[in-house]
């Protein structure tokens, strides 16, 4: 049993191993392939990519590791008939969501119509005019999965990944009890569930809220949706359970379920409960 | 038999009072200008609905549902809301709230009060139940959380 813990991405981190040690060289290359892909995909940072491309119009190769993450972008674009989009960051820094976390809510533009606003060719993207990216719906999910191929790729085959958490495992005999931290109240769990592989991701408008938005916004309504109070979801992948989480805010489960193969819990905020046949709760508090 | 009920119900319900004051209810008490002074819990309809427990652990309060009707002064004088708790080994289980407000402005405030308050008290404590991991979104990113504090800060002085 070993663990390490780290602060990445502007959250915590612990990768934790049953049965194995990480040696510090792993321990290191971990957490430098997060700092890369940090300052690839974060808005945050000034001398990101995705800085650069809401500055500079122009062709752009994108990283080798970006076509699972703008695919799945561009898949639930399409879903959610685009109030799912990769360049919400415009909105989001309108209403105040900014590099400086101003907070200072400012007239929401309506958010361009991605399909026309860029041509995507992997790699290659042309931006037709400079766009906001923002993967802060589904980033962590995806660098999650990598640092999980990188575990396995050193024959760590057993492992959690908890980033903020959201969850990432492999390998366990016996499936792990997981509390489901109640979105007002993170003393309180609403139930409970269980995993032996795969993520569970969560999503809440509670916890990052300011005035009248939190951290999602419809890029259709340019309204940060108020009827769900928090979401979960499983999936194969973190990248699919992360982005569906936050997709579930805007488009309905039986919809997103057409497309995707995931479990999800949904409470909304008239408490009532909805979930799919197979999200896998063993206990429910409420 | 009646009598006795009713007194013990009440200050149970005091308690219990109390206890969701320590868990966040007390922010939402100041949105309704309640003042602890002029507030007088009574407890009504107790005998018809309060279950009386079965078993005999040493709980502090003793499991049932409990109604009661809060009186308080706001500045537009005197108003009313109704709450119905269900108790079940000390936690509260679910709570739910009829405003009895006249005043505009009070079935405004009463009105967040009561969409509001069963934020604090749904679920089960996570210390108490056994897990090996938790799932959720507490951790807020730093940058957020802490220029949110300072706002927050701010706000106030």
């Amino acid at each position: 049993m070993s663990s390490i813990c780290f602060d990445a991405l502007g959250t915590k981190w612990e990768v934790s191993l049953p049965y194995k040690e990480i040696d510090s060289k792993l321990e290191n290359k971990i957490k430098e392939r997060i700092e890369v892909f940090d300052s690839i995909y974060s808005r945050f940072r000034e001398d990101s990519l995705i800085s650069k491309m809401s500055k500079e119009t122009g062709i752009y190769e994108l990283p080798a590791d970006a076509k699972p993450l703008f695919d799945l972008y561009q898949r639930l674009y399409t879903v959610t008939d685009g109030s799912f989009t990769p360049i919400i960051g415009s909105a989001l820094v309108e209403a105040g969501y900014d590099k400086k976390y101003s907070f200072q809510v400012k007239k929401l533009n309506k958010v361009s119509d991605f399909n026309e606003a860029v041509e995507y060719n992997f790699p290659k993207i042309t931006l037709k005019q400079p766009l906001q990216f923002d993967f802060g719906a589904a980033g962590k999910g995806y660098i999650m999965d990598l640092v999980g191929e990188m575990l396995q790729k050193n024959q760590i085959d057993n492992y959690t990944i908890d980033a903020g958490h959201d969850l990432l495992l492999n390998g366990y005999d016996k499936p792990l009890r997981i509390a489901l931290e109640h979105p007002a109240d993170v003393k309180m769990a609403l139930g409970v569930a269980v995993l032996a592989s795969g993520s569970i991701c969560a999503s809440s408008g509670n916890r990052r809220k300011w005035g009248e938005y939190h951290h999602i916004i419809d890029a259709n309504a340019l309204q940060s949706p108020k009827d769900i109070l928090g979401s979960w979801t499983t999936a194969d992948t973190a990248l699919v359970a992360d982005g569906l989480a936050t997709a579930l805010f805007f488009t309905k489960p039986e919809i997103l379920g057409k497309y995707f193969d995931f479990e999800y819990l949904i409470i909304y905020s008239d408490y009532s409960l909805d979930k799919s046949d197979n999200f896998p709760i063993v206990d429910l508090y409420v | 038999m009646d009598q006795q009920n009713n007194n013990t119900n009440s200050k149970k319900f005091v308690l219990s009072i109390a206890g969701l004051a320590t868990l966040g209810l007390v922010g939402y008490m100041s949105n309704i200008h309640l003042k602890p002074n002029t507030t007088e819990m009574k407890v009504v309809n107790n005998a018809s609905n309060v279950e009386m427990p079965q078993e005999t652990i040493s709980t502090k309060y003793k499991n049932g549902t409990y109604t009661v009707v809060g009186e308080y002064v706001s500045p537009g004088g005197p108003e009313q809301v109704e709450i119905t708790l269900v108790i079940e080994d000390d936690k509260v289980l679910n709570a739910s709230g009829v405003s009895k407000a006249t005043l505009p402005t009070s079935i405004n405030f009463q009105g967040q009060f009561l969409g509001g308050f069963k934020d604090v008290i749904l679920g089960k404590n996570i210390d108490e139940i056994k897990v090996d991991k938790v799932a959720g979104s507490s951790l807020t990113p730093k940058g957020f959380h802490d220029a949110l504090e300072k706002i927050k800060l701010e706000a106030q002085s």
